[in-house]
């Protein structure tokens, strides 16, 4: 009885990881193209951010439910912490660099006067 | 000497050292427990175990906050992918977000959250009058930074000390 419901958990589990790794892999794509079709520098940045959080978070995810043991789940968290820090920084550090150098981003027409 | 930074800290670096060595002799453990005092000693020594370096407070609240942000960087995730769908319904925008973090670490944090939610990147942090350039990427992101339920959780992290 109990062997069972441990197999069914064991069998929900991988279920569940090869849906994460299928979910990251589609918001990766997505964030792909959206890297490909959005405007400017700015908006290609909230697609890449679809690609950073979403995508790695999910994908991570799945690793996560189908790693063998301990210590690989153990490495698996500790990425998602640095990527959880590193991740925005980098989206910032590239944001920043293009408003210093003077990339001015498309503003929807309504608000050109808030700019500054 | 701030005993509590250093111990702090030797405390976390040899936690990450036992996770992710798989080495549990008597020798190998002494030898991971000194060389974590040692890291944490030249690490006081280099001054960049002050608040801004080890935010211990602001780490240890951090959980609380993690499964609402979790939650919020999921719906952002969803509207960004329905505009990637119809580029055309982008409404870009920078707008100024004021934030109320009493320390530079929580202010970082804040922004950090800020940019880590799809479809807002904080641009620019200005310290000295604490508000943040945003840019958002339909009229609905911007909207959404004007409710102050993220800054609040932030400040909350800080806690009550200086």
């Amino acid at each position: 009885m109990v062997d069972d419901v441990l197999m069914l958990v064991d069998i929900a589990r991988q279920i569940i990881g090869v849906g994460a790794l299928l979910l990251g892999s589609l918001a990766i794509l997505l964030g792909a193209i959206g890297l490909l079709r959005l405007g400017d520098v700015y908006q290609r940045m909230h697609g890449a951010g679809i690609v950073d959080t979403g995508g790695a978070g999910l994908v991570l995810l799945g690793l996560l439910l189908l790693s063998p043991d301990w210590t690989v789940a153990v490495r698996i968290v500790l990425i998602g912490g640095l990527l959880i820090m590193t991740s925005p920084t980098a989206t910032h550090a590239i944001a920043r660099a293009a408003r210093f150098s003077g990339v001015e981003p498309i503003l929807s027409t309504d608000s050109k006067d808030k700019e500054g | 000497m701030p005993i509590k930074a250093i111990s702090a800290s030797t405390a976390l670096m040899f936690g990450l050292w036992l996770m992710l060595s798989g080495h549990y002799t008597g020798l190998l453990i002494s030898l991971g427990l000194i060389s974590a005092i040692g890291a944490s000693l030249i690490a006081y020594r280099m001054g960049v175990l002050d608040e801004e370096g080890l935010p211990l407070g602001l780490l240890i609240r951090l959980p609380k906050v993690s499964f609402w942000l979790i939650w919020e960087i999921l719906k952002s995730n969803i509207d960004v992918a329905r505009v990637i769908m119809n580029p055309a319904s982008a409404q870009p925008d920078l707008v100024r977000v004021k934030a109320s973090q009493k320390t530079v670490a929580g202010l970082v944090t804040y922004a950090n959250f800020i940019t880590l939610t799809p479809g807002t990147v904080a641009v620019n942090v200005d310290e000295t009058s604490n508000e943040i350039l945003v840019h958002g990427l339909t009229k609905n992101f911007c909207d959404g930074l004007a409710d102050p339920e993220m800054d609040k959780r932030v400040s909350a992290l800080e806690g009550g000390q200086s």
